[in-house]
């Protein structure tokens, strides 16, 4: 598909040169005078006609989307130094797991995207079960919520090792048109911005809280990052 | 009534005087030559009267009207010359039928009846005809549009022999037909005499004379004869050129002006008409002698 | 034979007349130049490579500023050429006056502003439709797709005075390069040394300038401003070339 797509500008050209050429050499060029016309008559009739199809492509206006305040970005890096409770992020809360675990030690691994890597917060407790808990702050971009886009995570325990299966990229491709400066000429702030990327983003965070007893001695793996909250 | 009324009329162009202190009328329906050698200054006059060029000093009236930048004279008197420009995006029919909007006398089937016998194909552009034929389109135009005050510059340029004197016939013709004032300028007096009424003979700017066709003809007599007879009876009288045709024979011209004729014909000298044309180039000559003298 | 009188509105309607037959070349030009400009715009501008956890985004935005910078050049070309010798001289072949020739060039220039400002702004529907149905679109940001028919008729009001401003200095910058023969080569440079010299002088004014049109928000000041510029370039390049001889 994206080759088709690619290829439509050049495929349109060819067209375009090639009824260009048909017209050409089938125009009467003693009537040369009304080709000019017979041009611009046309041009007009194919705007006329998209601005009637234009109407009908079901597309509405949107009301830009609310961003939310700024501030929930910090609360999961607040948990993973331990300032604050994991209680205070459970609407972030995407998913938990529940091990029972008898070794008394594990690996902590990744496995997939190294790109999506997460941080990793560990809570020490008492008993035999490992408890794992996924957070993920809503992330906005291009006035729309996009974590609904992120595949999800998974976690894995085989023998003594704890995989945490980190996501594949999800590749996301947005189409925007951007308001010509003369149609802005009327508005409050006309022509001060119209060049610039409009949509910021709200990149969100992750943290994966995991709650393992004492006893186990944890090992991390390359590239994993843990925290301690309670030691 | 005169439609062109000039008084002192001079062009300064750079440091060249191309006009030179020029006053003169043309009387309504009157067909003028404006005769003289290449520079004198006849295609900035009839620039001036179309209202084109602007005078540098004196007075010219067209119509009574100052002509620069005149509407009533564009609308009134038409210029034609072979620079005439038309946009290369029309066709000659088209040229026709806009000039027919812009020209209120515009006369369509008279052109349409020349654009046919001389052969145009409607739907050529006139940029790409030939100079003889461009020249001739131009004619139609300045014909067919009827002006109360036609000028041909040089109308012949590139015509071959046979549409030229179609067009001085068509001239004619149309001027008995709708008299309009016409000057027509050109260095080819003996072509276009038998048209003309006035002569207007210019002379590096200055007017040399402005004089009816017929009185121009009685204006000199040739004399040919042995040298002595003819420095004799020339004596005392206006000679406008001498010319040694053998050791001791003599052609001169000179004014006809109370010329003892009777008695030059008894001293053995014969006596001949000068034409128009020959009148005109002697008058304007600059130097004595001629291009032999050159290469002496 | 009687004199046929012709008031200047009268030349004036008929060498307009013959103007917009002679120039079908500036029509067909305009479409050719606008429909380049769309085919570049199918492509959009796309602003690749963020990546953030679990996602990678690649942005792309249409729009037909092209079409409208390819429109303006179109205007200011166009004013320049219908200032030659040679089309000056076409239309002194019929009835004319230096001030008949002038306002029916411009009034000419004012029309094809109309048809470039109307054909520019609606060029973006085309664009939108294109765009919609043959490109294969993820994820459509519908904020900007919206055209509302309001701002679609201020937008049209707007790029036809900016052509008209364009159009109009393109035609007193022509006529200014007919006063001497050697202007067409010089008149560039002198304009860019102008220009230099002006912002080393008070630094600053060139984008005041640039302020001073592209930021006017309101309808009247605008219009006023637009217009009464134009008419300010019309006015002197007929006042320059009223004493210009033709056919020289």
């Amino acid at each position: 598909m994206n080759t088709i797509v690619s290829m439509l500008p050049i495929v349109l050209m060819l067209l375009i040169i090639v009824v260009g050429i048909i017209i050409i050499s089938k125009v009467n060029w003693r009537n040369v005078a009304k080709v000019g016309y017979w041009m611009l008559g046309a041009y007009v009739i194919v705007l006329l006609l998209s601005v009637g199809v234009f109407y009908f492509v079901p597309v509405t206006e949107e009301e830009p989307i609310q961003t939310p305040e700024s501030e929930y970005d910090y609360h999961l890096d607040e948990v993973l130094l331990g300032e604050r409770p994991v209680e205070s992020i459970n609407e972030y809360l995407v998913e938990e797991w529940d091990f029972e675990y008898e070794l008394d030690h594990i690996q902590i691994g990744y496995q997939g995207d190294i790109n999506n890597t997460v941080n990793i917060a560990v809570e020490r407790t008492d008993g035999n079960t490992i408890k794992a808990a996924f957070y993920q702050t809503p992330v906005y971009g291009f006035n729309m919520e996009l974590t609904k886009f992120i595949r999800p995570m998974d976690i894995q325990l085989s023998d003594d090792r704890f995989v945490v299966k980190l996501p594949v990229t999800k590749q996301l491709k947005f189409t925007s048109f951007d308001k010509e400066f003369p149609l802005m000429q009327f508005k409050d702030s006309p022509n001060e911005d119209w060049l610039d990327v409009p949509e910021s983003l709200y990149w969100g965070g992750q943290l994966l809280y995991l709650q393992v007893p004492r006893e186990i001695e944890i090992n991390a793996e390359m590239d994993v990052y843990i925290e301690y909250v309670n030691e | 009534m005169n439609v062109i009324e000039c008084e002192g009329l001079t062009k300064q162009q750079w440091r060249l005087k191309a006009l030179d202190e020029l006053s003169f009328t043309i009387k309504e329906n009157t067909i003028t030559g404006l005769i003289g050698r290449n520079g004198a200054g006849k295609t900035t006059l009839l620039k001036i009267l179309a209202g084109l060029w602007q005078e540098t000093n004196g007075t010219v009236r067209v119509f009574s009207e100052r002509p620069f930048n005149n509407l009533l004279i564009s609308a009134n008197a038409i210029y034609v010359d072979d620079q005439m420009q038309f946009s290369n995006r029309l066709t000659l029919s088209d040229i026709l039928h806009e000039a027919g909007r812009f020209y209120g006398n515009w006369d369509a089937e008279l052109a349409r009846r020349l654009f046919n016998y001389f052969s145009f194909h409607p739907k050529q552009v006139h940029m790409h005809l030939s100079k003889g034929k461009k020249s001739t389109f131009n004619m139609i135009i300045g014909l067919a549009s009827r002006c109360a005050l036609t000028m041909f510059d040089e109308p012949t340029t590139g015509m071959d022999a046979s549409v030229r004197s179609d067009f001085y016939r068509a001239l004619l013709k149309d001027y008995l037909a709708y008299p309009r004032t016409i000057i027509i300028s050109s260095h080819h007096l003996e072509e276009i005499e038998d048209l003309l009424e006035d002569v207007l003979l210019l002379d590096q700017g200055r007017k040399y004379f402005h004089l009816p066709i017929d009185e121009l003809k009685e204006y000199a007599v040739g004399l040919t004869g042995r040298t002595e007879m003819v420095m004799q009876c020339s004596a005392n009288q206006e000679v406008i050129h001498t010319r040694q045709i053998r050791d001791d024979l003599t052609y001169s011209v000179v004014k006809n002006d109370n010329l003892p004729l009777n008695k030059a014909r008894q001293l053995g000298i014969e006596v001949s008409k000068v034409s128009a044309s020959e009148l005109c180039v002697f008058l304007t000559k600059k130097t004595k002698g001629g291009i032999d003298d050159v290469f002496k | 034979m009687s004199l046929n009188r012709m008031g200047l509105g009268t030349v004036v309607a008929k060498q307009l007349q013959y103007k917009i037959k002679a120039y079908y070349g500036v029509f067909s030009s305009l479409v050719l130049v606008q429909v380049i400009a769309l085919l570049l715009s199918v492509g959009g501008s796309v602003f690749s490579g963020t990546t953030i956890y679990g996602l990678s985004l690649d942005y792309t935005t249409y729009m037909t500023t092209n079409v409208i910078a390819f429109t303006i050049l179109w205007i200011f070309i166009h004013a320049i050429i219908m200032t030659t010798k040679t089309e000056r001289e076409n239309s002194f072949s019929f009835v004319s006056n230096q001030l008949s020739n002038n306002i029916s060039n411009c009034t000419f220039l004012i029309v094809a502003s109309i048809a470039g400002g109307i054909t520019a702004i609606l060029s973006g529907y085309l664009l939108r439709v294109i765009v919609y149905f043959f490109i294969d679109i993820d994820l459509l940001i519908g904020t900007e797709f919206y055209y509302p028919p309001g701002e679609v008729f201020q937008g049209i009001v707007a790029m036809i005075c900016y052509l008209i401003l364009i159009g109009s200095v393109g035609y007193l910058l022509g006529v200014i390069t007919q006063l001497h023969r050697m202007l067409p080569v010089l008149l560039p440079f002198v304009l860019a040394g102008i220009l230099i010299a002006l912002e080393r002088i008070f630094p600053g004014s060139f984008m005041a300038i640039g302020e001073y049109y592209f930021q006017e928000t309101n309808v009247f000041p605008f219009l006023f401003k637009f217009i009464g510029s134009a008419v300010i370039c019309f006015a002197v390049a007929i006042l320059i070339s009223s004493r210009l001889e033709v056919r020289k």
